[in-house]
C-alpha cells in the first residue's frame, strides 16, 4: 500500500470496523476510536516531509478518464496532520463527555473516524470529482454525527446538511466545468491556472468560492453553524464545524484563489469585503447571544472572515496570515468548544443568566477557556495575536485601510465578548444554582484535551516563526524563493508584501512593521513576576469577608447580580447595528429560512392548482399535448 | 438463453392464473406460487444480464400462402437486448423484494390471491413491454400492466382507493388511446409495426411528414402520461399514495419506467429517430417539460406532509432528471438517464416500502406526527436513511453517480441553463429528504408512540436489501457497472464507445422475425 494512502486508510477502516461491532461492545468501540485517531496522527507526524504523489486508473466511461489520484505538498502535509491532531483530541474528549450520560453513543465513532478520514482524503486527493467525494463524505459525516444521540439536535442536522448540500453542489457544478474544460488532475490544473477574463471561468470560481464559504462558515452561508451548535455534542462542534470544516473550507479557498485560478483583483476584493462582512456581522450577533454555544459559533463564523482578508489580498504575507489564522483558529475555536462542553455538562446549562462564579470549582476548564479566549481576541504573545498581525499588515501592504479598521474593530469587539463570556460563566457571584458544580466528572479525558489545546495557543504565539517557517510558508509558495522564510514576515520584511509568485513586490506607501513575539513574553513574563512578588510580599492576599448589604437587605447571590448579557444588549440600541442585528435575529438574512420563505407561495399554488378533479387534469393533458404539437410544428 | 425469452412473460402470466387457480382451495399457495416466480425470474434476469447475450425469440409465428408465394407473419417478436436487460433485471429485483415486503404488510387486506394474481400480472405486463419488439405488442403489454395497476390502486376498496384508482384509469385510458392512435397512424402509412422495420422507414423518409408529426405528438402525450412527465402527471400523486405501500413501490418505482421511460427511449431514439427531422423538436420538448417536472415535483414535494404523497411528487421530480437526460440526445446523455432510472426503482421502491413500514410503526402517514423512529425502530430506519441518501445525491451511493453523469451530460452537450436547474433541483431534492429524516426519524419521539415497535424482519430485510443495492451500486460503479449501464445506452445510441448495437438490433428483428 502507499504511503499516502494511510492517513485515508487508517481512520476509514478503524471507522467501518467500528461501525460492524455490535452495540455490546461499546468498550472497544472507544478504544478503537482513540486508537484509530491515534494512529492517523502518527502516520500524519511520520509522512510530513513527504512530498510524492500517486496515481491508480480509477473508472472510465465514455469519455470520462478518472484516475485515483493522491499527493501531497507543503501545505497538505501539516494540514492532515493538524486533521490527525484535532481528530485524536476530541476523540480523547468525547471519552469523557459521553461518561455517565449512557456512553458514546451507538456509532459515533465511526461517523467521527470516517470524518477524518474525508477530511484527510480532501487534502491529499489530486484529482477534482475524489476531492468532492471526498468533501461531501465529511458533510454527511456531519449530520450523522449531529443526529446520533441527542433528540433536539436533529432540526439543526437538518438545516446544516441542507446548507452544506447546496455548497457541496456548488462544488459539484464548478468541477464538472473545470474538469469537462481541462480534465480532473489538481496537479496539471495547478500547472496552469484559469484566467478569470472569461464569464465561464468566473461564474466557477464564484461557485467553489460558495463551497468553501459554507463549508468554513463565512456570511451568509454561516447560518448552520449556530442552529446546529445548541443541539450538537461539544465534542462533534469542536472537532468539525469549529475546527476541520473550517480548514476544508480555507483549503479550498487558497487552492482556488492562489494554484488553481488566477483571480482578478476585482474577485479578490470580493472575497476581502466578504471577509470583512463575516468579522463584523458575526462578531456584532455574538455579542448579543446568551447562549454561549451560539456565541461561540457565531465567534466561530467571525474569524473565518479573517482568513478570508487575508488570502483575499493575494499577498504572501496575507495569504501567511490567512493560512496560520486557520491553524491558530482551530485550536483556540476548538478549546473553546471543548470548555463550553464541559461547562454544559457539570452545570446543565449554556444560558449566560444563570451561570457564573465558576472560576474556583471549575479551574482547568477556566484555565484552559481563559487562554483560548485571550488568543482568539488577539492578545499578544498569544497565537491569534501572530495570525491576525500578519492579516493586519497585509491590508497595510494592500492600501486597504477600511478593510484595517474592520479587522481591529473585530478584534476589540471579540475581546469585549469574551470579557462577557469569561464575566458571565467565570466571575462575578455564583448563583445558587450552580453551588453543587465541580470539575472532573468527566475523568481525564477532557481537561487533558483543553489543556493540550491551550498550551498549543501559546506554543504557536510565542513562537510563532517555528511554524511560519516550517509549514505556512512553504505553503504559500516561500520554498521556491530561496532565502526568504516564513518568520520575516513576522519580523517585518518587505519582500512579504508582494504577490504570492510575484517577482519583487511594487514600492509600498507603508513601511512594514515587526512582531517581537519573544520580547513581547519577556516582558509579560516580567510583569507577571513583579506583580507576583507584590502580591506576595504586600497586603494583596489579606482579604477581609464581611456580608454585604444591599439597599438595606442582605445579599441574595440570586437577585443582586450583575450578568453580562444584560450589559451588552446596549450594542442592539446603535444606530444601524441594531436594525441589521435584528433583521440577522429574525432569520431574513439566513438563506435556509429565505429560500424557505420565498418558496413557500409557489409551493401553494401548485397545491392549489392540484384542485383533484378530472377535469381540470385531462385539460392539462391537452395542454401539454398542444404544447408538444406546436413545439413540433414549429421546428 | 434465446429459447427461453419468452419465459420471462409466461412465468409470471402462469402464476398469475395459479393464484386464482389456487383462490378457493389453497389460498396460502398463492404467495408461495408467486415467490418462486419471481425467483425463478431473478435468476433469468441474472443470469441474461452475465452472458450478455442480445437476441429475439419468436413467439407464435403463422405463414402465409397467397398467390403461390409463402410469406411468413412473424408472431410475437421479443428482443432481448442491452436496454431490455437491464430493466428486466430491475424488475425482477424490485419485484423480489416487494413480493417478500408485502408477506406480512398485505396480512390486513382481504382477498390476498387476488393480489398476488394482480402483481404477477403487473410483472408479467411489463416484462413483456419491456420485450417486445413491435409496436402493437408494446401497446398490448403496456394496457395489461395497466390494467393491473388500475385494479391494484383500488385494491383498499376504500373511498379514497377507489376515487384516485378511477382518475387513474381515465388519463390511463387517455394515455392507452392516444398511443393506440399513434400506432393506428403508422401502420396506415406504412403497413409496418416492427419497431426495427418502421424505424428504418421513417429514416428513409417513407412516412408523409403530418402523419409522423401527429404520431409523434400522440407517442409523447400516451408516454408521457404513462411517464407521469408534467403537464400530464396529474394521476399519479393521487394514484401512488393510494396503493397498498408494496404496490406503491411497484408503481413508482418500476411501472413509470417500464411503461414511460422505456418505451419512450424506444420509440423517440429508435422508431422516430432522435437525430431526424423532428429531432431538435423532441429535444427541445424533453428539456422544458423535463425541467418543468424536475423543478414542480419537487416543489410540490417539498409542501407535502403526507410521505407517500411526497414520495410521488419526488418521484415526478427524478422523472424530470431522466427526460432532460434524454434531451441531450448523446450517448453520454441516454446512459445517465438508464442509470438514474435505474437507481431510482432502486430507492424510490426501497423509500415507498419504508413508508408502508413507517405507517404500521406510527400508524400514520403524516410526518408532522412522526419523530424519533429511529429509537424504536432501527432495521427500518437503517433501510430509510440508506435510500434517503440515495435520492438525495450522497456519494457513495448510486444516486450521486446517475446525477453526477447527467450533469455532465448536460454541461458536455452545452445546455448550461438546464444542468443549473438539475443542480438546484438536486439541492431541494436534498433539502426534502434531510427534512423528512429529521421529522421522522430523528428528534424527539412522540408520547403517542412510546409503546410502538419495529416492523418484523420480512418487511425491513427487503427495504434493506434494496438500500445495500444502492450502496452496492455506488461503490461498484467505479469498477465495473458502468460497461452494463454503457450496454444499454449503446443500444439505442452511436455515438458511444460501441456502436453497432443500433444496427443490431434492427437485423435481429429483422432477419429473425421473418424465419418461419
Amino acid at each position: 500500500m502507499h504511503d499516502l494512502l494511510l492517513p485515508i486508510v487508517i481512520p476509514g477502516a478503524a471507522g467501518l470496523l467500528v461501525f460492524a461491532l455490535p452495540a455490546r461492545l461499546r468498550g472497544l468501540r472507544t478504544v478503537i476510536g482513540v486508537l484509530g485517531t491515534f494512529a492517523t496522527l502518527v502516520a500524519s507526524v511520520w509522512l510530513i516531509d513527504t512530498r510524492t504523489g500517486v496515481s491508480w486508473t480509477w473508472m472510465q466511461f465514455g469519455g470520462l478518464e478518472l484516475d485515483f489520484a493522491l499527493r501531497m505538498d507543503a501545505f497538505s502535509s501539516w494540514a492532515v496532520a493538524l486533521v490527525g491532531l484535532l481528530s485524536l483530541l476530541t476523540a480523547i474528549y468525547a471519552t469523557g463527555w459521553f461518561r455517565g450520560r449512557g456512553g458514546v453513543p451507538g456509532r459515533y465513532f465511526a461517523w467521527m473516524l470516517l470524518a477524518t478520514s474525508g477530511a484527510c482524503g480532501v487534502l491529499l486527493s489530486d484529482n477534482l470529482l475524489l476531492l468532492v467525494l471526498f468533501w461531501e463524505l465529511v458533510t454527511l459525516m456531519l449530520f450523522l454525527l449531529a443526529v446520533s444521540g441527542r433528540d433536539e439536535g436533529a432540526p439543526g442536522a437538518a438545516k446544516a446538511f441542507a446548507v452544506l448540500g447546496l455548497g457541496d453542489m456548488a462544488l459539484l457544478v464548478g468541477v464538472v466545468l473545470i474538469g469537462m474544460d481541462r480534465g480532473w488532475s489538481l496537479s496539471a490544473l495547478a500547472a496552469s491556472p484559469l484566467a478569470t477574463d472569461r464569464a465561464l471561468h468566473v461564474l466557477t470560481y464564484v461557485l467553489l468560492l460558495a463551497a468553501a464559504m459554507a463549508k468554513a462558515g463565512a456570511m451568509p452561508l454561516h447560518s448552520w453553524i449556530p442552529t446546529m451548535s445548541t443541539g450538537t455534542h461539544a465534542s462533534v462542534m469542536a472537532f468539525l464545524p469549529g475546527a476541520v470544516d473550517k480548514i476544508l473550507g480555507i483549503y479550498l479557498l487558497a487552492r482556488i484563489s492562489l494554484a488553481w485560478f488566477a483571480p482578478t483583483e476585482g474577485l479578490r476584493m470580493v472575497v476581502m469585503i466578504i471577509g470583512a462582512v463575516t468579522i463584523l456581522g458575526a462578531v456584532f450577533m455574538a455579542m448579543i447571544q446568551h447562549d454561549l454555544r451560539r456565541l461561540l459559533s457565531f465567534h466561530a463564523v467571525s474569524q473565518v472572515g479573517y482568513m478570508l482578508l487575508g488570502i483575499g489580498t493575494g499577498t504572501v504575507i496575507g495569504v501567511m496570515g490567512g493560512l496560520f489564522h486557520m491553524v491558530n483558529n482551530s485550536i483556540y475555536k476548538a478549546c473553546l468548544f471543548l470548555g463550553a462542553g464541559s461547562v454544559e455538562r457539570e452545570t446543565g446549562t449554556m444560558d449566560l443568566g444563570r451561570l457564573g462564579g465558576l472560576v474556583r470549582v471549575m479551574p482547568v476548564t477556566f484555565g484552559a477557556m481563559f487562554v483560548a479566549a485571550l488568543a482568539i481576541s488577539g492578545i499578544p504573545p498569544l497565537n491569534g495575536f501572530a495570525s491576525k498581525w500578519l492579516v493586519y499588515e497585509a491590508c497595510i501592504a494592500a492600501d486597504a485601510p477600511l478593510f484595517l479598521v474592520a479587522a481591529l474593530f473585530g478584534s476589540a469587539l471579540t475581546l469585549a465578548s469574551f470579557v462577557k463570556v469569561l464575566h458571565s460563566v467565570f466571575w462575578g457571584p455564583k448563583p445558587t444554582a450552580m453551588d453543587g458544580v465541580r470539575e472532573g466528572a468527566g475523568g481525564i479525558g477532557m481537561p487533558m484535551a483543553m489543556v493540550t489545546l491551550a498550551a498549543l495557543c501559546i506554543v504557536l504565539g510565542v513562537f510563532a516563526a517555528w511554524p511560519l517557517d516550517d509549514f505556512i510558508g512553504p505553503a504559500a509558495g516561500l520554498e521556491a524563493e530561496g532565502a526568504l522564510t516564513g518568520s520575516a514576515a513576522l519580523e517585518g520584511n518587505a519582500a512579504t508584501w508582494g504577490e504570492v509568485g510575484g517577482a519583487t513586490p511594487p514600492p509600498r506607501r507603508y513601511a512594514p512593521g515587526a512582531m517581537q513575539p519573544y520580547v513581547i513574553t519577556g516582558l509579560l513574563a516580567v510583569g507577571v513576576l513583579v506583580l507576583l512578588l507584590m502580591a506576595h510580599m504586600g497586603q494583596m492576599r489579606m482579604r477581609r469577608v464581611r456580608p454585604v448589604f444591599v439597599g438595606g437587605q442582605p445579599f441574595d447571590r440570586d437577585v443582586n447580580r450583575f450578568p453580562g448579557t444584560e450589559f451588552y444588549k446596549t450594542v442592539q440600541d446603535l444606530p444601524g447595528v441594531g436594525s441589521a442585528l435584528r433583521l440577522g435575529a429574525s432569520g431574513h438574512l439566513d438563506p435556509y429560512e429565505a429560500a424557505q420563505r420565498a418558496g413557500r407561495p409557489a409551493v401553494r399554488l401548485l397545491r392549489r392548482l392540484h384542485s383533484g378533479l378530472v377535469g381540470d387534469y385531462l385539460f392539462w393533458c391537452l395542454l401539454g399535448l398542444a404544447i408538444v404539437v406546436a413545439v413540433l410544428l414549429g421546428r | 438463453m434465446l429459447q427461453l425469452i419468452p419465459l420471462f412473460v409466461l412465468i409470471p402470466l402462469g402464476a398469475a392464473f395459479a393464484c386464482l387457480l389456487v383462490k378457493r382451495r389453497v389460498p396460502a399457495m398463492a404467495p408461495m406460487l408467486s415467490l418462486v416466480g419471481v425467483l425463478a425470474l431473478l435468476a433469468l434476469a441474472v443470469t441474461g444480464s452475465v452472458q450478455g447475450a442480445a437476441g429475439a425469440s419468436i413467439a407464435g409465428g403463422w405463414s402465409l400462402e397467397s398467390q403461390g408465394t409463402t410469406s411468413f407473419l412473424p408472431g410475437i417478436a421479443l428482443v432481448f437486448d442491452g436496454l431490455s436487460a437491464v430493466f428486466l433485471l430491475l424488475v425482477a429485483v424490485v419485484s423480489t423484494a416487494v413480493l417478500v415486503f408485502g408477506f406480512r404488510y398485505m396480512e390486513t387486506y382481504e382477498g390476498r390471491p387476488l393480489y398476488y394474481a394482480l402483481l404477477n400480472l403487473l410483472i408479467a405486463g411489463m416484462n413483456g413491454a419491456v420485450l417486445a419488439g413491435d409496436l402493437f405488442n408494446l401497446y398490448v403489454f403496456v394496457e395489461i400492466a395497466s390494467i393491473a395497476s388500475y385494479a391494484l390502486v383500488a385494491f383498499g376498496t376504500g373511498g379514497r382507493e377507489v376515487e384516485a384508482a378511477f382518475k387513474y384509469l381515465i388519463l390511463g385510458a387517455v394515455a392507452s388511446a392516444s398511443i393506440l392512435l399513434g400506432i393506428g397512424l403508422i401502420y396506415a402509412a406504412t403497413g409496418l409495426l416492427n419497431m426495427a422495420d418502421v424505424g428504418t422507414a421513417v429514416a428513409a423518409g417513407g412516412i408523409p411528414e403530418t402523419t409522423l408529426l401527429a404520431a409523434t405528438a400522440l407517442f409523447l402525450a400516451g408516454l408521457g402520461l404513462k411517464a407521469a412527465m408534467m403537464p400530464f402527471h396529474a394521476w399519479l400523486p393521487d394514484a401512488h399514495p393510494s396503493a397498498p405501500a408494496p404496490i406503491s413501490a411497484m408503481l413508482s418505482g418500476l411501472l413509470i419506467k417500464t411503461l414511460g421511460i422505456y418505451a419512450l427511449v424506444r420509440i423517440l431514439y429508435l422508431v422516430i429517430g432522435m437525430d431526424g427531422a423532428l429531432g431538435g423538436s423532441l429535444q427541445t420538448l424533453l428539456l422544458v417539460l423535463g425541467c418543468l417536472s424536475m423543478v414542480g415535483g419537487v416543489l410540490l414535494a417539498l409542501g407535502q406532509t403526507d410521505l407517500k404523497r411526497l414520495l410521488a411528487y419526488s418521484s415526478i421530480s427524478q422523472m424530470g432528471f431522466v427526460l432532460v437526460a434524454l434531451g441531450t440526445n448523446t450517448w453520454l446523455g441516454v446512459a445517465a438517464a438508464i442509470f438514474h432510472a435505474m437507481n431510482h426503482a432502486l430507492f424510490k421502491g426501497a423509500l415507498f416500502l419504508s413508508a408502508g413500514s413507517l405507517e404500521r410503526i406510527a400508524g400514520t402517514r403524516d410526518i408532522s406526527k412522526m419523530g424519533g423512529i429511529a429509537r424504536i425502530a432501527p432495521a427500518t430506519t437503517i433501510g430509510a436513511v440508506g435510500a434517503s441518501l440515495s435520492i438525495a445525491g450522497v456519494p457513495p451511493f448510486n444516486g450521486f453517480w446517475s446525477k453526477l453523469l447527467i450533469l455532465i451530460a448536460l454541461f458536455t452537450a452545452g445546455m448550461h441553463v438546464v444542468g443549473a436547474i438539475a443542480a438546484a433541483t438536486a439541492v431541494l431534492t436534498l433539502v426534502t429528504f434531510v427534512k423528512v429524516q429529521q421529522r421522522v426519524l430523528f428528534g424527539a419521539l412522540p408520547e403517542r408512540l412510546k409503546g410502538a415497535h419495529d416492523v418484523p424482519a420480512s418487511m425491513s430485510l427487503p427495504v434493506i436489501a434494496l438500500a445495500v443495492l444502492c450502496l452496492i451500486g455506488g461503490l461498484l460503479w467505479p469498477l465495473g457497472l458502468d460497461d452494463w449501464v454503457g450496454g444499454a445506452a449503446s443500444a439505442v445510441r452511436t455515438d458511444g464507445p460501441t456502436n453497432e448495437a443500433p444496427a443490431e438490433y434492427r437485423r435481429m428483428v429483422h432477419s429473425e422475425g421473418r424465419q418461419p
